[in-house]
């Protein structure tokens, strides 16, 4: 016997159709010679598709879902993790670095996105957490939220004179931090107590 | 006397259980729609449509067995009510009223 794709399975069962015969009706055609690429493509067109009807049958929770995540990771960002999310500046602060700034060598952005990504983890866990009743679908329009936002971001900035390397730092950022809110999502939804109306 | 109105895929879903018979679950709905109809069909799209059909009772639909190759699930089989069949014939009533009298669509294939 196949073994379809673990990940796949996994989103299918926790935000695809909650349908088990659905499910098996998957699982028998893949067996039957469908490809990955096939499952794969059933898996996502279903999560979307289940998304936007949960978004459409519960808007205020997924209006709710979005100001949450953003409000926690501003929080976050400015009252808990800020020395994290400013580390250069703290370690210049104390005279731990200046040698590197004062002969060209900088911290590179990317080095931050450890803790962006961290941030956004937390605010996904955070989302799911306060969304325990809501439908799972609303996790992923609040990672969608976080990739258009940085997004937006990161086009707004290629319209501003920064540094030709600075341009696409928010599009670059969009999907990982997008993927990170979604996986702590993902850590806080364990216990998760939505019942669909099948 | 209140009526509902069937969309195309909604019609073709019917069609196909009614083709397949006693055997009429996801994947043969699916297999007829694309073999016979000529339109590839996604399994979630073909379920969502069901479940409205069952929600308007069109449709009835029981558990069969868990098999392994299906990973311990049932299949779920359906059956068009009397409800769906009237339902079905309304349609093609509806579609051949409009189609008769057209002078674009004479003489040409089907």
């Amino acid at each position: 016997m196949r073994t379809p794709p673990t990940i796949a399975s996994a989103l299918l069962t926790r935000f695809g159709q909650p349908n088990a015969a659905f499910v098996g009706d998957l699982l028998e055609q893949f067996q039957a010679g469908k490809s990955r690429v096939w499952f794969w493509r059933q898996v996502i067109e279903t999560i979307v598709a289940t998304t936007v009807g949960d978004v459409r049958e519960h808007p205020y929770l997924a209006s709710r879902a979005i100001i949450v995540g953003h409000a926690s990771a501003w929080v976050i960002a400015r009252y808990a993790m800020f020395d994290l999310l400013h580390y250069d500046e703290w370690l210049f602060s104390r005279g731990l670095v200046g040698w590197f700034y004062l002969n060209g060598y900088g911290f590179p952005e990317w080095s931050l996105w450890p803790a962006l990504g961290l941030l956004f983890a937390v605010s996904g866990w955070i989302v799911a957490r306060t969304h325990r009743r809501a439908p799972p679908g609303i996790l992923v329009v609040y990672a969608l939220s976080v990739a258009s936002l940085h997004l937006g971001f990161g086009l707004w900035r290629l319209a501003h004179p920064l540094p030709a390397q600075a341009h696409l730092v928010g599009v670059r950022e969009c999907v990982p931090l997008a993927v990170c809110a979604f996986l702590g999502g993902m850590m806080g939804q364990q216990e998760h107590q939505f019942e669909r109306r099948v | 006397m209140s009526r509902h109105h069937l969309t195309d895929f909604e019609l073709m879903i019917l069609l196909a259980i009614l083709r397949i018979g006693d055997d009429a679950y996801g994947v043969p709905i699916a297999r007829e729609i694309e073999e016979t109809g000529g339109r590839s069909a996604l399994l979630g799209a073909i379920y969502t449509a069901l479940d409205r059909l069952e929600e308007n009772g069109l449709v009835t639909s029981s558990y069969g067995d868990p098999t392994p190759e299906r990973g311990g699930r049932a299949k779920r089989f359906f059956k068009v009510t009397s409800k769906g069949l009237k339902a079905v014939k309304d349609t093609r009533r509806a579609f051949t009223a409009l189609w008769s009298g057209i002078p674009q669509l004479k003489g040409g294939p089907a």
